[in-house]
């Protein structure tokens, strides 16, 4: 006993001074504190989150330490080439079979005990709290986390034992860290985003059988805070925990043969057996590339890049790797090149294939490689101790270095070229419309990047003293780029997307046109970098021989000159970005935020008045990238008694260039808000109006994607009025909302009600979104179509510098919701005069390219607003706008008058269900918000989203079931049920009301199951009555509705027997 | 002390390392001889017990060696030709590690440890890591972790590989009063060290013992016959060609002196080796 207590101290001695265990004492439990940041709960849920917390630290960090603690531990012998001092010691190859496994186990156990420590205390609001979660950390350590830890030490030893290089270890890891990962991610795992039960015998087989265990725990969690030892967990823990002792028994030294450092054969020795079909296998494969680099060998200036590249192709292991990657982009393409959403699928073209991979499988896979070729580049030399026969022969730096680039350039054309083969190969096999053209301009836009990183990883592993070093620091930039890590330490900014630029996928008629421009100046700033710290590499270098060999003399002065120059270039970008949006930092924003209410806040008292007509004028000049708008806004007092002084404030990134007052002066103007005041001349008196006149300019940015609502590119160019009008007044959206924010800048706590339990007193009424008048001129080039809310009363012709301008003149006559928007587009526009119940309707479509979508579309107008006017209230207006755009962001937005749907899923998209047609289903759902958003349920502060999303999605049922069926209507329940469903497997907060809830799940998926309820057990009377009468009070008091009233509403228009239910499904917490 | 008999060994690719070989040695210093590829690492190997003979015996102090390997391995210093160390480890910090895997007790690790850095001249670089030491002074290190554990039998193979002078002085002044209780087996392509610090030596030759014995022995058969001449010489089998002061120099085997100019010369271990390498077919 006491031998082994030695040989384990021995073992933890040498573990100590290892880089390795140390990095991954900071890596393991630094990302499982990193997890458990963020949200805070109480209560039995916080047993639940330590639960998923435990189980996503593991299964995501738990391979990536074995893997990177494996070769250093466990293959020490062999890689430092110590196994001759070794084996000829008298302590048995057994009995240190048995120190290393029990010291890595223990290793591994200690990784994990901190990891759970540090996550208890995070997310423990007290001490006593966690004196409380004892017994769940116990539970999960012992029960899930020791069985999966021996079969990963037992992983380990074999891999120590059967390699003897890094490679086929870390190969074998990632396989193991990737395989679980995506098993987990079709078995519905909550810790995984968009995680889905895909089959149903897959998940029974996992709940019995998952490595891990978490498949029935998640289950069980499902319902319960707590999860209990039930049979299936007890037989799964304990096949893993026999199957990882039975491992590490088999694989003790007596029954695998161990390995020798080979001699090498003395003189002509053929080489015969496995090891001569290892090197046909690696030389078939290799062929073609070795036949196209032979003319090149024996040229003095090519050899080093042929050389490099022989070695980046020869090794078996990197051979896999390729496959590897090749059949992931095969199967990724190939397994949604045609889907669109849920029910509906596309025809795929070139780009639809490639966009399944180059955003995301081909950056991160390209990354990983370029890091492994980069190592193997520069260190490979050094490992095989050839580095200093090499740095003796007349090469140069420059030549070596350069050499390797090349290598590294000609491995990414290959990589670029695999990469379109296994995608091409996937759409050959479905039959999608084929662009090679697509092919070229895509895969080298996206793969520049890639290409840039690379050359980054060389320049890294030339200047890092230990190979250790240099991999660490490449990983850590892969980590950088590919999590929000920056931003859960609270410094993001785009330039942590490392030798990443803002390039989004390019879109039907639109291709790269909305992001293309920030492509140029983000690769030049990388490049930069990439070549800057290669030339620190080549003057500071000894050709090969590491960073430990500096050149002696001469060199201080470009190495100042290159740090000098990539702190320019950063600082150069930087402040062009700010330049361009207002780049802040969280705690920035924050600040701007706490300061704005402490100054400002006392306005909310000060009686200011209200935006009622706005005439904008708008010139659109695609061409140029911008748009000039001038607004003249009426400002209104309908208070009971004059204003003296207003509060305007203006978006930071939308400055006016112009803003005046009529009959007032500029008091004061505070830069950090941008909160003008102004001090009137004379007073405004009640219903008085003064005009407020602004100019500004919105150009399309060149360094950042444009936002979502405010495009101005060629073919399409879209600004919504919504922040440019200036605000009135003191703006609840813009004060904190999270109360420890608040706590921690000497806030007081916001005293918004719950929306269930608004009164006629405790309203806080706001002045967002209030109804106005609105008349919009717009000029724009002869050949564009224009779009904005209102009726076309006036279109004439003007010259403008010698160009001809197209201006037309839309008048809303009514007042409409004061969220206008501006379109003008070259997309191809078609007229529908409708009759929808016996009233007139102009609809215009915008971008229609498929006569089938159009007519499910003009369906939809028909339908929605038939209903409506014979169920609820009349469509107010004569006009409405279906606008097909370029993929903005959401699938469909309802602004007054103007629809802007996604083309991809409104046009090209097509059903694959009989029962349930997505086009029609989002087309209803947007028209209805022109009641449910912009005639209802805006004006109050905090109210909920029912009167506008859930009722919305109310809608939905009634139409699909009226027009589609019932089936279709079924349809629609059982996929929002689903979505529901997987939402509440990873929620981890306490249950609320529906009327009070605002997470979106609850807002769309709930909201269709609560009136999918409502409607099966009581009807949809009511709700229509209810929704009448809610119309009716508003249209006579003026005053805003809350979702409450409609609550109310129900009630009194149903029996008594069924308020039971209307309390269980509005007002009781948690759905059932 | 230590018996070999009938070994033999072919690696996997072939190779036939070691044929048929048969040694007997004593408590002292052994010296094995002979030319690049002969089978001589790979004999100190299968003593070593680092891989395992295809046929024959080895028997070291009445122990079965290939029975029971680990009993050799308790009595066993081995310093190979080649040899890595762990890295981030210093030169004390090893040596610990290998006396804890060689169950040496704590207080004489401690003892052994200080004596042979002290002997090894590392006492001043023990807490700087190994992988940063120069060739000779890892060595040295090597030659340390050989020798921890007071080892009835050792094993080196090149020891004075990348040793200066000085050092290599050192180094044989503490074998010559290690080898009075041990059986030390060196292994070096200097032959003069083995004949300065060998009584017995081995010459092997693709893979076998060519001849083995007292070293007076292995020289007896030249007595008298060797000559030494500043040129090439007519008859005799020319045993070396080598050069002092930049000037020819030719050491002949021949029964009668060759040349007028020829001198007669004592025979060394050296003649010996040259007269068996010239003597075997290539």
């Amino acid at each position: 006993m006491l031998l082994f207590i030695s040989g384990i101290i021995n073992e933890w001695r040498l573990y100590l001074r290892q880089p390795s265990v140390w990095l991954s004492l900071l890596i393991v439990p630094g990302f499982a504190f990193l997890l458990a940041q963020g949200l805070s709960v109480e209560g039995d849920i916080l047993t639940k989150r330590l639960t998923l917390l435990n189980n996503a630290s593991i299964m995501l960090t738990l391979p990536i330490a074995v893997g990177l603690l494996t070769p250093s531990l466990l293959q020490r012998d062999h890689i430092s080439q110590m196994a001759a001092l070794i084996y000829v010691t008298p302590s048995t190859a057994l009995s240190r079979y048995i120190y290393r496994a029990s010291a890595f186990f223990s290793l591994l156990m200690l990784l994990m005990a901190i990891s759970v420590i540090l996550q208890v205390a995070t997310i423990a609001p007290s001490l006593s709290q966690t004196t409380g979660l004892l017994g769940i950390t116990l539970q999960n350590l012992i029960v899930l986390d020791i069985p999966i830890l021996l079969l990963f030490t037992a992983i380990a030893m074999l891999c120590g034992r059967c390699f003897n290089s890094p490679m086929p270890t870390y190969f074998t890891l990632c396989i193991v860290w990737v395989s679980y990962v995506m098993l987990a991610s079709v078995n519905g795992a909550p810790i995984l985003a968009g995680s889905k039960i895909v089959n149903p015998q897959l998940y029974f087989i996992m709940s019995w059988l998952d490595p891990y265990g978490f498949t029935d725990i998640y289950r069980q969690i499902e319902q319960n805070a707590n999860w209990a030892i039930t049979p299936k967990t007890a037989v799964n823990r304990l096949i893993y925990g026999a199957m990882a002792i039975a491992m590490l028994y088999l694989s003790r030294p007596s029954l695998v043969p161990t390995l020798y450092p080979a001699l090498p054969p003395i003189s002509g020795g053929e080489t015969t057996g496995w090891r001569k079909m290892k090197g046909n296998t690696t030389y078939l494969l290799a062929l073609p590339f070795t036949k196209l680099l032979a003319p090149l060998r024996y040229n003095k200036r090519a050899i080093v890049t042929c050389n490099s590249i022989q070695l980046l192709i020869r090794p078996p292991s990197l051979l896999m790797a390729y496959f590897i990657y090749a059949g992931m982009v095969f199967s990724e393409v190939l397994s949604a090149i045609d889907y669109a959403e849920p029910f509906a699928t596309i025809f795929p073209t070139s780009a639809d294939a490639l966009g399944r991979i180059v955003w995301d499988v081909m950056p991160f896979g390209g990354f990983v490689l370029m890091s492994i070729w980069a190592w193997q580049l520069c260190w490979h030399s050094k490992a095989k101790g050839i580095d200093e026969l090499t740095a003796a022969t007349p090469i140069t730096n420059l030549q070596l270095i350069a050499g390797q680039c090349f290598a590294l350039v000609f491995m990414w054309a290959a990589f670029l070229l695999l990469t379109a083969t296994a995608t091409l190969i996937a759409e050959l096999y479905f039959g999608s419309s084929i662009s090679l053209l697509t092919y070229c301009a895509t895969l080298l836009l996206t793969g520049l990047p890639v290409l840039l990183f690379g050359l980054l990883c060389i320049a890294i592993h030339h200047l890092s003293p230990a190979p250790l070093i240099g991999g660490a620091l490449c990983s850590m930039l892969i980590l950088i780029k590919f999590s929000s890590l920056m931003g859960l330490f609270g410094i993001p900014h785009p330039l942590w997307d490392i030798s990443g630029t803002p390039l989004q996928p390019a879109k039907l008629r639109v291709g790269f046109e909305m992001s293309i421009s920030a492509l140029l100046p983000f690769l030049l700033y990388w490049l930069v970098i990439c070549v800057t710290l290669l030339a620190v590499a080549i003057c500071r270098t000894h050709r090969g021989t590491g960073y430990t060999h500096l050149m002696s003399k001469g060199t201080s002065v470009p190495l100042v000159t290159c740090m000098l120059l990539i702190l320019s270039a950063t600082v150069f970008m930087h402040s062009a970005l700010k330049q361009e949006r207002a780049l802040m930092m969280p705690n920035e924003r924050h600040l701007i935020k706490a300061n704005y209410e402490q100054r400002f806040q006392h306005w909310q008292q000060i009686p200011q008045p209200v935006v009622s007509k706005i005439d904008a004028t708008v010139h659109f000049y695609p061409q140029k990238g911008y748009a000039d708008i001038a607004l003249n806004v009426s400002l209104k007092n309908n208070n009971n008694t004059p204003i003296h002084r207003v509060l305007i404030g203006n978006h930071p990134d939308f400055l006016p260039n112009l803003l005046q007052l009529e009959h007032a002066k500029l008091l004061s103007h505070d830069t950090q808000t941008q909160q003008r005041i102004f001090a009137f001349s004379r007073p405004l008196k009640p219903n008085e109006e003064r005009l407020l006149m602004v100019n500004l300019r919105v150009e399309n940015q060149t360094l950042w994607t444009s936002p979502t609502h405010h495009v101005v590119t060629e073919p399409f160019s879209y600004l919504r009025g919504v922040p440019l009008i200036p605000h009135v007044g003191f703006n609840d959206n813009f004060t904190l909302a999270d109360p420890t924010l608040r706590k921690e800048y000497g806030l007081l706590p916001q005293r918004f009600p719950l929306p269930s339990e608004l009164t006629q007193a405790n309203r806080n009424a706001n002045s967002e979104a209030k109804p106005i008048i609105l008349t919009s001129t717009v000029i724009a080039p002869v050949n564009y179509h224009v779009v904005a809310p209102g009726e076309l009363s006036k279109t004439w012709t003007i010259e403008q510098q010698g160009q001809k301008r197209r201006v037309f003149r839309f008048e809303t006559g009514a007042p409409i919701s004061a969220i206008p928007a501006w379109i003008a587009t070259t997309f191809k526009n078609t007229k529908h005069p409708l009759v929808v119940a016996k009233r007139p309707l102009m609809l215009n479509m915008i971008g229609t390219d498929d006569e089938d979508a159009s007519k499910v579309h003009i369906k939809a107008v028909e339908h929605t607003l038939s209903w409506f006017e014979n169920e609820v209230a009349p469509y107010p207006y004569n006009q409405l706008n279906m606008v097909f755009a370029p993929d903005l962001g959401p699938s469909g937005y309802a602004l007054p008058q103007v629809l802007i749907f996604d083309h991809l899923l409104s046009m090209r998209a097509k059903p694959t269900t009989p029962h349930l047609d997505q086009r029609y289903r989002r087309a209803v759902h947007e028209i209805a918000h022109q009641w449910f958003g912009h005639q209802l349920g805006f004006g109050l502060s905090a109210d909920s989203s029912l009167l506008i999303e859930s009722l919305a999605k109310y809608v939905e049922l009634v139409m699909l079931e009226k027009h589609y069926g019932k089936d279709a209507m079924n349809a629609l329940i059982e996929y929002e049920k689903r979505r529901y469903q997987q939402f509440q497997q990873r929620y981890v907060g306490q249950p609320v009301a529906f009327i009070n809830a605002s997470e979106t799940p609850d807002i769309y998926s709930r909201a269709t199951l609560v009136f999918a309820q409502f409607r099966q057990r009581i009807g949809d009377k009511p709700i229509t009555d209810s929704l009448q009468h809610l119309f009716e009070q508003q249209r006579m008091s003026k005053a805003p509705v809350a979702a409450i009233d409609f609550v109310r509403q129900l009630k009194q228009h149903t029996e008594v027997q069924y308020h039971a239910d209307i309390n269980r499904l509005f007002l009781a917490p948690g759905y059932r | 002390m230590l018996s070999i008999s009938n070994l033999n060994k072919t690696y996997f690719d072939g190779t036939k390392a070691i044929s048929n070989i048969s040694l007997q040695c004593p408590t002292g210093m052994v010296g094995l001889l002979g030319p690049n590829g002969a089978g001589k690492s790979t004999l100190m190997r299968t003593l070593a017990c680092l891989q395992p003979p295809d046929s024959g015996s080895i028997t070291f102090n009445g122990i079965n060696v290939l029975q029971n390997p680990n009993a050799l391995r308790s009595q066993l210093g081995y310093l190979p030709q080649s040899f890595g160390v762990y890295p981030h480890m210093s030169c004390r910090q090893l040596l610990w590690h290998i006396a804890t895997l060689k169950k040496i007790d704590k207080r004489q690790a401690a003892q052994q440890i200080a004596t042979l850095l002290s002997l090894t001249n590392l006492t001043q670089v023990a807490n700087k890591p190994v992988t940063s030491y120069s060739g000779g002074m890892r060595q040295r290190f090597g030659i340390a972790q050989a020798l921890l554990g007071d080892p009835k039998f050792i094993i080196l193979d090149e020891p004075t590989a990348g040793l200066d002078p000085l050092e290599r002085q050192r180094l044989h002044s503490l074998l010559v009063k290690i080898s009075k209780q041990t059986l030390v087996l060196l292994s070096t392509h200097i032959v003069e060290d083995i004949e300065n610090l060998c009584s017995r030596a081995a010459i092997m030759m693709q893979g076998k013992i060519v001849d083995s014995g007292e070293i007076a022995a292995l020289i007896a058969p030249l007595s008298g016959k060797i000559w030494e001449m500043d040129r090439r010489p007519e008859c005799g089998i020319v045993v070396s060609e080598s050069y002092h002061f930049g000037k020819d120099r030719w050491r002949v085997y021949h029964s009668e002196i060759p040349h007028t100019n020829a001198i007669a010369c004592e025979a060394t271990l050296e003649d010996r080796y040259f007269f068996q390498l010239n003597k075997e077919p290539s």
